[in-house]
């Protein structure tokens, strides 16, 4: 039988995905299916969710000389 | 990691049909014997007409382009257009209402057409070689310098155009500052209904070839009259131009909209018509004949028909040894009579 | 590429006229050459092989020009041709022919043959108050900065007429929000070179004339007419119609045309009239241009030079701006962090969270990097040609020339490859990358289709989503496929009724 679901197809490379699926550990609910490598079913609702969490992780890898220059 | 990368990459490389404007420089060859051959099918003035209307659909392409012309005839070769001294006023040769960039350029063509063609009927003497390759080398250090010049002056209206453009003819371009994104592309049109390819000189003629490969200028040609030049057909080869022997020329503004219009910037995404059996010959170093067989030296790959002492380019001596077996005329064995003593007929030398 | 930009931009709207308009247009050959010069390299061959061919041109005999790795330039040119009805195809669809008005009027452009006036009349007489190109030029240039000045908001401008406001409203580069204030499309205008703006405007306006009852066959014709005229030559009115005459008193409000007064006779484009249908690099800013027209004078003034060109980057992301226009640093401040200012520069730093800003804002790296390069420093411009010099010096010293010549048509990839670097590289391409950093994750919303029955209905499903266009991914080997919310339901309808039977 058919089945239709509705959701958000997320499209990004294999070390997003990764990441994705590590908030999606902390805050269960996000992720509806995983497709393949690539692409990923989420929730509609959670989308901002996932790109501010995102934004916040990579952030945190970001080295910004500039922040100490101003300390100084 | 690696797909971003190459994202960076495709990123630059989406733009492959830039719109640059580009230099056209035609140069038509007037010598007399060429053009009386081919009297019967076409004259000088349809010829001319096709040009101008090939000159102005080349300016249409783009605000930016820009034309040279040329005239060789076995006196001399001069420029057309642009014209250095603004001194005679120019009469109204087209038409009154034709878009005033057009205009101008046809206006200074035909009137300093008419004035070369007057002068060269007085002074006109036989057996004078061709000065095509002279004209050649004019039109390359033309393009040397439009290309190396500022550019953005140069793209303002027409008016702005001339006057600046001498302007900066005069002085030195230090004050001008570079342009970064266009950058000017540029080709050669040579018109020549000159069957005898003895008159060109070769040797300066593949100097120009390679000049113009490395400048990236495509020569075209479009030789009208009764042969095929080897030398022109060398010259389109080696630079990736295009080369046509035009046979019935009365079509000539056909074949110039169609293929004589290929820009540079579209070059490597059209089959060009392509001339697949060049006629590669050289001419000797020392006679300036054309040669099909002859000898080469091994240093500066200088082309000779007979042999000197030395390389008459680069001054290396040759063995003499080999020098003497070369020279050598072919001995004519007598026939072997067919008896036993066959030792002592043979006549060769042993060297 | 911003020229490319306002090219696509007018395209569009060309194409989207309808085919009698787009006929009426081609009557005037100012028109037809300035549409022509608007088609891509390949679109002009094309038309240009077809020009003096009476008989219409077999379809095959085009394909045979075009190189099979570049069947994409020419399909893309045919599909643009056919959509202003340039070309049109016979029944069979095996030959084209050029749109014969258009081929006439091109033609006799290209001849000499043209209608009178088809340019354009230049005055006869002269003109009592006669202006040269230098006061054109500020007269553009004051005209035109004052609206930039408005829509950033320095206080010292004033204000821009009725008309000009309206068209920015309309144009959604500025909102009435207590009011006039700028929007994020707005910042995206304010990056472009001035051709492109322009024309932003400019099609604003035609969009306007619907509604005023002008005829945009007319508005347009006179558009491109300005585009071909000869800078610092008066053209008289009397030759115009009358919805182009009234175009005058708007164009003027613009810094397009320079007229003395409503009812003079006579009217000067100016250079930002006259450059409308070429390359915009060779128009850099209005005051640049007036720097280089002087370039022969020595009365050519220091400052007027650094007011645009003035921008220096370093490779530690620091920018050094030696300006004092508030046009220039209000600009600047949307992508760099501006940290001290002084009596003639400012100077601040180029940073992940400024051009984040940027980019949140609407502003892609291409456009900053386009404002960068043209506003560089003449200093910056001496230094990457040297730099390019070197290399390319290098690398024909590396590859010698001998008689043959044919190992230098090899190399050709190699040497084009080097381009003039005026940004230095690292900020380039870390501006790029930081614009790479947002674009991380796509997303799209739709439904995703599982549990099919068998391979046979995945397969006539999915390639049905695909023809229609909406299939944004699929799997064969889970029967799984992801289709766009606006395509859902035509494929619901689709999948019941195939299941039906």
């Amino acid at each position: 039988m058919l089945v239709a679901s509705k959701g958000v197809l997320v499209q990004c490379d294999p070390s997003i995905k990764a990441l994705i699926i590590q908030i999606d550990s902390q805050s269960p609910g996000i992720i509806l299916e995983e497709l393949d490598d690539t692409h990923l079913l989420i929730q509609q609702d959670k989308v901002e969710i996932v790109k501010n969490e995102l934004n916040k992780l990579l952030s945190k890898n970001i080295y910004d000389p500039f922040e100490d220059d101003s300390r100084m | 990691m690696e797909a971003i990368s190459d994202r960076l990459f495709n990123e630059h490389t989406t733009d492959n049909l830039q719109d640059d404007p580009s230099l056209l420089t035609i140069i038509l060859d007037v010598s007399p014997s060429g053009w009386f051959k081919i009297q019967n099918v076409i004259s000088i003035q349809d010829v001319v007409k096709s040009l101008i209307v090939y000159l102005n659909s080349h300016l249409s392409l783009n605000n930016s382009n820009q034309v040279a012309f040329l005239i060789t005839s076995p006196l001399k070769s001069k420029f057309l257009y642009p014209k250095l001294d603004n001194s005679n006023i120019i009469k109204d040769s087209v038409s009154k209402d034709m878009y005033r960039q057009f205009k101008i350029v046809d206006d200074i063509i035909l009137e300093e057409l008419n004035q070369f063609l007057n002068e060269m009927i007085d002074k006109i003497e036989n057996n004078k070689r061709s000065t095509l390759t002279g004209a050649i080398s004019l039109g390359l250090t033309y393009t040397n310098r439009m290309l190396t010049l500022d550019q953005s002056i140069l793209t303002t209206t027409a008016s702005a155009m001339t006057t600046t453009s001498l302007a900066n003819s005069n002085q030195n371009s230090s004050n001008i500052t570079s342009s970064s994104s266009t950058s000017m592309k540029s080709r050669m049109l040579i018109i020549s209904a000159n069957d005898d390819d003895d008159e060109l000189t070769y040797i300066p003629l593949m100097n120009c070839i390679f000049a113009a490969q490395k400048m990236k200028v495509s020569i075209d040609v479009a030789k009208l009259g009764f042969k095929n030049s080897s030398y022109l057909q060398q010259a389109s080869d080696a630079t990736n131009g295009i080369y046509l022997h035009i046979e019935n020329p009365k079509g000539l503004i056909q074949v110039l909209s169609t293929a004589f219009f290929i820009e540079p910037n579209l070059r490597p995404f059209i089959i060009l018509p392509a001339n697949s059996n060049v006629n590669y010959r050289a001419s000797c170093f020392i006679t300036g004949k054309a040669v099909d067989i002859g000898y080469v030296c091994s240093v500066c790959l200088c082309i000779m028909s007979k042999l000197p002492e030395k390389c008459p380019a680069c001054n290396s001596e040759f063995d003499k040894k080999i020098i003497e077996q070369l020279n050598r005329v072919p001995q004519i064995r007598k026939k072997r009579k067919l008896e036993s003593n066959g030792n002592g007929n043979n006549e060769n030398n042993n060297n | 590429m911003s020229s490319n930009l306002f090219k696509t931009t007018v395209n569009e709207y060309l194409e989207s006229l309808p085919k009698t308009v787009q006929s009426k247009l081609y009557e005037a050959p100012a028109t037809c050459l300035s549409i022509y010069r608007l088609l891509s390299p390949m679109a002009k061959f094309y038309i240009m092989s077809m020009i003096f061919n009476e008989k219409p041109v077999n379809l095959r005999d085009l394909n045979k020009w075009c190189k099979p790795s570049s069947r994409k330039l020419e399909y893309e040119a045919l599909k643009r041709l056919k959509a202003l009805h340039l070309v049109e195809y016979d029944n069979k669809g095996s030959h084209i022919r050029l749109h014969s008005n258009f081929r006439k009027n091109f033609r006799d452009c290209l001849t000499g043959t043209q209608k009178p006036n088809a340019f354009g009349s230049i005055s006869l007489t002269n003109d009592k108050h006669k202006v040269d190109i230098k006061f054109l030029d500020k007269f553009a240039s004051q005209k035109w900065e004052n609206i930039l000045h408005f829509m950033v908001g320095t206080e010292s401008t004033t204000t821009p007429s009725k008309s000009v406001l309206s068209l920015l409203q309309l144009g959604g580069l500025m909102e009435n929000k207590n009011g006039l204030s700028i929007t994020n499309s707005g910042f995206q205008f304010l990056l472009q070179d001035v051709n492109a703006q322009i024309w932003t405007l400019l099609l604003q306006y035609l969009n306007l004339t619907q509604d005023l009852n002008m005829d945009p066959v007319d508005v347009l014709n006179f558009i491109f007419i300005l585009g071909s005229l000869e800078l610092g030559k008066s053209y008289s009115v009397s030759s115009l119609s009358e919805t182009q005459r009234s175009m005058l008193a708007d164009l003027r409000d613009y810094g397009l045309v320079y007229q003395r007064s409503d009812t003079s006779g006579r009217f000067y484009p100016t250079r930002l009239a006259t450059t409308l249908t070429s390359d915009s690099a060779g128009l850099k800013t209005p005051s640049m241009a007036v720097e280089q027209a002087l370039g022969e004078e020595a009365e050519e003034t220091a400052q007027e030079r650094n007011i645009q060109e003035s921008i220096i980057i370093e490779t530690n992301f620091k920018v050094y701006a030696y300006t004092n226009s508030p046009l220039e640093i209000a600009i600047l401040n949307l992508f760099v962090h501006l940290r001290t200012r002084f009596a003639n520069m400012v100077c601040g730093q180029i940073t992940r969270e400024s051009i984040r800003n940027a980019l949140y804002n609407g502003i892609t790296a291409d456009q900053i990097i386009k404002f960068l390069d043209s506003h560089a420093h003449p200093q910056m411009k001496l230094l990457a040609k040297e730099r390019l010099d070197k290399k390319i010096e290098f690398d024909t010293s590396n590859n010698i020339n001998t008689a043959g010549g044919a190992p230098q048509s090899k190399n050709e990839n190699v040497i084009s490859q080097h381009k003039l670097e005026i940004i230095p590289p690292n900020v380039l391409d870390q501006i790029k990358l930081w614009q790479l950093e947002l674009d991380r994750i796509q997303t799209f919303e739709g439904y995703l289709f599982k549990d099919l029955a068998n391979q046979q209905e995945y397969d006539i499903l999915s390639n049905y989503a695909s023809e229609l266009g909406v299939l944004i991914w699929s799997d064969k080997v889970k029967k799984k496929f992801f289709v766009t919310k606006d395509g859902m339901s035509q494929v619901a309808d689709f999948a019941n009724r195939k299941l039906k039977r």
